[in-house]
């Protein structure tokens, strides 16, 4: 053992260990944080031994004879929602392709439970969806302080209705996390012994109205992106035995020619299995068919109906089928 | 012969973890004080919190005592020392490590009549801010960051007069 005689200084100094784990969150709930200053000092130049300090005031001198000044932390709860990037759907889908994403994080001090809810969104969208549930994770949820967890929500989306659900049509779908236990924010006398409770959370959308009520949401969307067709069939004379090709008229023996167009809007899903039908007036023996617009799409005739291959006409294109009969 | 008046205090301090032991060893003096004697001075360290009231947009700071304290908020701790004996006491020095699980504020130690030094190696040494130094990961020295420090230590100008009392104070943050 070293014995020292310090000239100048004499302190007792308590080597405190130096926090290394710096949380987010801040330091654990319950964590007592203590203090004891200690006084060095002389009289008539005459070194004395130091005093520490004590919550009410100490006049021991020596190491141990103060008491630390001391508090506990409080339990903070506080949690965030954050809404993943949003979906897009199509009528009637339902399952994994809904499948909608979110996180929970809890920004508290202590490990806590909590539970989600889904809920449609009353104003601001043009459809609600209905059915949906949380597939992932099992709820309740713990999480250790400055945790989070990818939460995924599902939804039935309705059929095409031909206004409100369509093609980028939306809605919105809110998910509201909340403290599971029911934990109760610490109210009357602060007490620096005991571990209080407080809500230090922020307010999120509509379902959680306030701040600082243990409560926190979030909306993510549902784009319909589905294919988006207009179909139009015109018919003209090409020519007639008398006429010719000036002014022909429809009259026994004249050619006639069907022009059938299908477009997919542009910034619509594929039109995939596209099919185009058409059955021929009873008056009309069938010459031929071509279909233009879409590469290596061929078309036939079974009576009555001229038929193309199933085939997939993207966003922003059209697809022509031609039928050329003659009347009998 | 002159009698020595001396006071000689030695501290046996044990490794870290260890119990601190102290005992005073007194050469002749006119005066004998055991180690539990009364001392001169009465110290006293009181906690208090910092609250933000906002008043209708204008926002103001007060401090309240420390009973409910979260992550994140600002501490105040006031050292007062008083002087209870008869004869005046100089050569005052105040220590206080920064407790575990806070950062010290930069520039917030006060005391009136008092020159503030901090130390970064447990309070072996004692510097002015701004002057201490700590060695980061890449082996090279840096200068110390408030939140570096470990101890505070205020150097009371001059003598306290019997019954006089003073205070010095000085902030953290909750981590």
């Amino acid at each position: 053992m070293k014995i020292k005689i310090m000239k100048t200084l004499l302190s007792v100094a308590v080597l405190a260990a130096m926090s290394n784990t710096a949380m987010a969150a801040g330091t654990a709930a319950g964590t007592a944080i203590n203090n004891t200053a200690s006084i060095a000092y002389s009289v008539g130049n005459v070194n004395q031994t130091p005093i520490e300090s004590s919550e009410t005031g100490n006049s021991n001198p020596g190491v141990g004879n103060g008491s630390a000044t001391t508090f506990k932390v409080d339990k903070k709860i506080d949690l965030l929602v954050t809404a993943g990037s949003g979906v897009n759907v199509v009528p009637g889908a339902t399952g994994a392709a809904t499948d909608l994403s979110f996180t929970l994080k809890n920004e508290g001090n202590s490990t806590e439970s909590f539970t989600l809810t889904p809920s449609q969104v009353a104003a601001g969208d043009n459809f609600d969806t209905s059915n949906c549930t949380v597939t992932a994770p099992a709820l309740p949820v713990s999480l250790a302080a400055d945790a989070s967890t990818a939460v995924t929500v599902e939804c039935d989306i309705p059929p095409s209705d031909g206004t409100n659900v369509n093609n980028g049509k939306t809605s919105l779908v809110d998910l509201l996390a909340a403290e599971a236990t029911g934990l109760l924010e610490t109210t009357g006398a602060e007490d620096a012994a005991t571990v209080d409770v407080v809500f230090a959370d922020d307010t999120g959308t509509a379902t959680d109205g306030a701040d600082r009520n243990a409560k926190h949401s979030a909306t993510n969307t549902y784009t319909i992106n589905t294919a988006d067709l207009t179909v139009t069939k015109t018919s003209a004379v090409t020519q007639d035995p008398f006429n010719g090709t000036t002014n022909p008229k429809r009259i026994p023996g004249a050619t006639i020619e069907y022009t059938i167009t299908v477009t997919n809007a542009a910034g619509a899903a594929d039109a995939t299995g596209l099919v185009i039908s058409d059955p021929l007036p009873t008056d009309l023996v069938y010459s031929s068919c071509s279909v233009a617009g879409v590469a290596g799409v061929t078309c036939s005739y079974a009576s009555p109906n001229v038929t193309t291959d199933a085939f997939t006409l993207p966003a922003g294109t059209t697809a022509t089928l031609t039928i050329v009969a003659t009347v009998k | 012969m002159n009698t020595i008046k001396t006071t000689t205090t030695l501290k046996i301090m044990a490794a870290l973890g260890g119990i601190a032991l102290v005992s005073s060893i007194l050469m002749f003096g006119t005066q004998a004080s055991a180690a539990s004697a009364q001392g001169h001075l009465k110290v006293t360290s009181k906690v208090q919190k910092m609250v933000v009231i906002n008043k209708g947009g204008e926002k103001s700071y007060q401090f309240v005592p420390a009973k409910k304290v979260l992550p994140g908020e600002i501490i105040q701790y006031n050292t007062f020392f008083q002087n209870i004996s008869n004869k005046p006491a100089n050569n005052i020095n105040i220590v206080n490590p920064i407790p575990k699980h806070t950062v010290y504020l930069p520039n917030s130690a006060q005391g009136k009549n008092t020159q503030t030094v901090f130390s970064v190696d447990g309070g072996k040494h004692y510097g002015k801010a701004g002057t201490l130094k700590v060695r980061g990961k890449d082996g090279k020295w840096h200068l110390a960051k408030p939140s570096d420090y470990t101890h505070i230590q205020w150097q009371y100008q001059g003598s306290l007069a019997p019954k006089a009392k003073q205070v010095v104070a000085f902030r953290v943050r909750l981590r």
